[in-house]
């Protein structure tokens, strides 16, 4: 017994030494096969980008394809296609880059490779695919996105991203009931995806948006668009769900809205003053940071009321937008600037100053409109009380216009007495 | 007398037996776990979503956090790093944590900071705020000057200041690689579960040249003490993260470097000012709250966002530090015992839990107990000379190669010491660390064990030397 656990150790001893040895051995002799492979690589590189970049440019490079063919599996094959796509990156290459491509056998390749049991060989090739921006295998990388795989169809969605294709785009949108409603992508990964084709994406979002109730397509719809779009279709689509049951859409919707043009748009802005009332605090937020964009000057009243919001985004979202409407926001500012509730007041003072709006008030003081000049006099003069006073001291310190200089001396003098 | 000493001698021999057994078996499967892990993950990141998310509009908002306490020699270098990074929407946030070393003016004249007016709300309760300070030319910087309370309060205070919906905490003395935050916000971003925390790889800085908050030259550290921290920390970050995150049971993310939903550390009340090691407690905390309301969550280790940061090379801070870990991490066992073997909690209450406390609380009380015990086994003749070596051999041989794969692991994924002399000082090292490094390391987790018995729980200061202060800027 005592032999046998004696030569069982002496067996682990051996085994753990020969695991040691092992590590070694592959650690030095990948350095060294890695070291030889990507000297080559280097070199390949170099010789390639330079006889490409002459043969794209004087048009002769499909004469002279056959010298750029290459096992898959070589150095060779490797370095054209890191060299190619360097290049795509150039919008004057880019069109005869994806026909080279395709010349070279790269797009054959790559498409074989999507028939992988290999999630990671797949994916690979999806992404490749992607990359090369191959139109042609549209179709077969939408067949990628019917696997239950997340991670195969977190790529291929990028990859279609890429290509942008109308075709890409409504492969996707056709599968994206299925891939949001089983969580098989994030929704921020699609949002990310969508987002990349840009405005001709708009038509086909807002359809799918149309023919889809569920609120994760059109949370990810209306997102897309904020993002994208600020025209007429996109307007309507976000004007048709301000009023949706679900918080999360009514706040998308108006994010849209707060993003349109409304030299080139118009729509009933009224609209969206019931939202400033909304119970979650998000979409009261959200309609402020709309209205505010959007200059709508008779929701100020409205807006000021929630200067005095139970959440402090809110209030802090309501003076930052009201700081955006100039000496119109003066009085509103005033009026609550009056309240005895201190935490608002401090509030509305540090989005003043942090909006710069501070600037407008000082440059007031010399105002011709005296009414004005005289509201902005008496904010200052809050602030000041409420030790919000760095803009004051530092307009003494940069600049040298007297009449306002000598009013914020009086101001400050004046605030030292309270 | 004698015969209830060697049955109890005889017991505790079998129970170290199995004890070990146990113990490198738990190493062995987290190793093998790793290896398979690490090298897939290196082959995904060929096709990593990095580059799409760094210019998309979802990318969250970020507030990096950086709590300073008498940081003076390094903070301007982490600074620099933090202002450098490649994400879209981002603010760094300094907390002078009443530091008395003149960093607060450093700061102010290096970067030509004012004093502004900012509400404070104090949300997460913490020590009272003296000033706000920053540059409207760098407006994604603002410098909190607060009484000093500790670093779980700093970075209470800069979660109460952060408007952005994730925060990720930096320490003073690190410097971030620039893609590492985007890397460590890609899980966010491609969960379809909640990601609630996030960490990344801290390597040593000791050594590495560094200009402009950029690291641009990897260079070993003279320090001995700081090469067996390296070989340390490529084992622990490689091997022993990767594999529990595999098992979806991370209890340590390393403060130095880690991302957090800031909703979801507001609703766990924010970083406990009383514990010495504030991340492994949050990390408890935001498990167990998520597992008991029924939330679905998720905590992720990911190996490729890389920061480095700078550690002690003299044996009195080094002893500091490691007191301070053990000792946090007993506070957080101890004050969620609870958890241990509650079904209730899933993994962690039936394997993580038990493992910390068995295996990682407790060893150093066994180990100590193993010198006691060796002599008086001797003593009593119950010593088998050649058994006895046999094991010794065995345990050093098997510490050996959890370091050599620890440098194995490095070599064949992310291979950020690129020189053969590199290469082999490693492994030198890592041979060495079973010889003395490891032990003195178990005597400081004993000691933290004896100051937490007697009540002596306080944060222990480790002084940085900035050890790259003189590079370039």
């Amino acid at each position: 017994m005592q032999l046998t656990i004696r030569l069982l150790l002496i067996g682990i001893i051996g085994f753990v030494c020969f695991l040691i040895l092992m590590a070694l051995v592959s650690a030095t002799l990948r350095r060294l096969i890695h070291g030889w492979r990507y000297r080559q690589l280097d070199k390949y590189r170099e010789v390639y980008k330079a006889q490409f970049i002459p043969l794209l440019q004087n048009g002769a490079v499909f004469s002279k394809t056959d010298d750029f063919l290459a096992s898959p599996r070589s150095n060779k094959f490797r370095a054209i296609e890191e060299v190619l796509l360097d290049l795509m990156n150039e919008d004057r290459y880019r069109d005869n880059v994806k026909t080279l491509f395709y010349k070279l056998g790269y797009v054959d390749f790559y498409e074989k490779k999507l028939r992988s049991r290999n999630i990671i060989v797949r994916a690979s090739a999806i992404d490749k695919l992607g990359k090369m921006l191959s139109s042609p295998s549209v179709s077969r990388l939408i067949e990628m996105l019917k696997t239950k795989n997340t991670e195969t169809i977190a790529v291929t969605v990028r990859a279609l991203s890429k290509i942008k294709s109308m075709e890409a785009l409504k492969g996707i949108l056709d599968h994206l009931p299925t891939l949001l409603h089983e969580s098989l992508i994030a929704q921020k990964a699609m949002n990310t995806a969508l987002t990349s084709f840009g405005v001709s994406a708009v038509p086909q979002l807002i359809e799918c948006g149309r023919k889809h109730s569920d609120t994760r397509i059109l949370s990810s719809v209306l997102e897309v668009l904020s993002n994208t779009s600020s025209d007429r279709n996109a307007c309507l689509f976000a004007v048709e769900h301000i009023r949706h049951s679900d918080a999360e859409i009514r706040a998308k919707a108006l994010k849209v809205l707060g993003n349109i043009d409304t030299e080139s748009t118009t729509f009933d802005q009224n609209l969206m003053l019931p939202l400033l009332e909304d119970p979650v605090w998000f979409v009261r937020l959200q309609a402020l940071k709309a209205l505010g964009n959007l200059h709508y000057r008779k929701a100020i009243d409205f807006m000021g009321g929630l200067l005095l919001d139970q959440n402090w985004q809110v209030r802090d979202a309501a003076a930052t937008a009201l700081t955006k409407f100039g000496n119109d926001s003066i009085d509103i500012f005033l009026k609550i600037l009056k309240y005895r509730d201190t935490y608002a007041k401090e509030s509305i003072c540090e989005e003043i100053e942090k909006t710069k709006f501070s600037s407008t008030l000082i440059e007031n003081l010399v105002n011709e409109n005296r009414e004005i000049q005289a509201k902005s006099r008496e904010i200052l003069h809050v602030m000041h009380s409420l030790h919000f006073s760095t803009p004051l001291r530092e307009y003494l310190k940069q600049s040298t216009n007297e009449p306002i200089v000598k009013e914020i001396h009086l101001l400050i003098n004046e605030g030292s007495e309270i | 007398m004698n015969e209830i000493v060697i049955a109890i001698i005889l017991l505790f021999n079998y129970f170290v037996g199995a004890y070990y057994g146990v113990v490198n078996l738990v190493y062995s499967i987290l190793l093998t776990i790793a290896l398979f892990v690490i090298l897939r993950h290196i082959k995904r990141m060929k096709y990593s979503p990095i580059k799409d998310f760094r210019y998309s509009p979802e990318t969250p908002p970020i507030t990096l956090i950086i709590p300073a306490y008498n940081e003076k020699n390094v903070i301007i270098q982490t600074v620099e790093s933090a202002l450098s990074m490649n994400y879209p929407f981002f603010d760094v946030m300094i907390i002078n944590d009443g530091s008395d070393d003149g960093t607060l003016e450093t700061l102010i004249k290096t970067f030509k900071l004012n004093k502004i007016d900012a509400l404070y709300r104090n949300v997460l309760k913490t020590a009272p705020v003296k000033g706000f300070y920053y540059n409207a030319d760098i407006p994604h910087l603002m410098v909190i000057d607060k009484e000093r309370r500790g670093k779980a309060d700093a970075l209470n205070c800069g979660i109460n200041v952060s408007r952005s919906p994730y925060f990720c905490s930096v320490d003073a003395d690190s410097v971030l690689e620039k893609d590492a935050l985007i890397r460590l916000m890609a899980p966010v971003m491609e969960s379809t579960v909640p990601v609630v925390a996030c960490g990344g790889v801290v390597r040593i800085l000791n050594g590495v040249r560094v200009e402009e908050g950029v690291v641009r030259e990897i260079e070993l550290p003279r320090s001995s003490l700081a090469m067996f921290q390296i070989v340390e920390y490529l084992r622990a970050f490689l091997f022993g993260r990767v594999g529990w995150n595999f098992m979806d049971a991370i209890l340590i993310l390393s403060g130095t470097f880690s991302l957090f939903h800031k909703a979801s550390v507001i609703a766990v009340g924010g970083y406990n000012v009383k514990h010495v090691s504030e991340d492994m407690e949050m990390i408890v905390k935001l498990h167990r709250f998520h597992l008991k309301h029924k939330k679905p969550y998720k905590i992720k280790f990911i190996s490729d966002p890389i920061c480095w940061s700078e550690v002690p090379e003299s044996l009195k801070m080094l002893g500091r530090q490691r007191r301070r870990w053990h000792l946090g991490l007993i506070q957080s066992i101890v004050e969620h015992r609870r958890l241990i073997l509650n079904p209730k909690y899933g993994k962690l209450g039936l394997l993580i839990f038990p493992y910390y406390l068995l295996f990682e609380m407790l060893g150093p009380i066994v180990e100590l107990l193993g010198y006691i015990v060796v002599p008086l086994s001797y003593y009593f003749g119950l010593l088998n000379t050649d058994y006895f070596l046999l094991f010794l051999i065995l345990a050093i041989f098997y510490g050996v190669f959890l370091s050599t794969i620890g440098v194995f692991l490095e070599e064949i994924t992310y291979r950020r010491y690129p020189k053969w002399s590199h290469f082999f000082k490693l492994l030198t090292y890592g041979v060495f660390e079973n010889l003395g490094y490891r032990q003195i390391n178990s005597f400081w987790r004993f000691q933290a064990i004896i100051k937490y018995l007697f009540g002596r729980r306080q944060w222990e200061y480790i002084e940085q030397k900035g050890t790259n202060q003189n590079n370039k800027r």
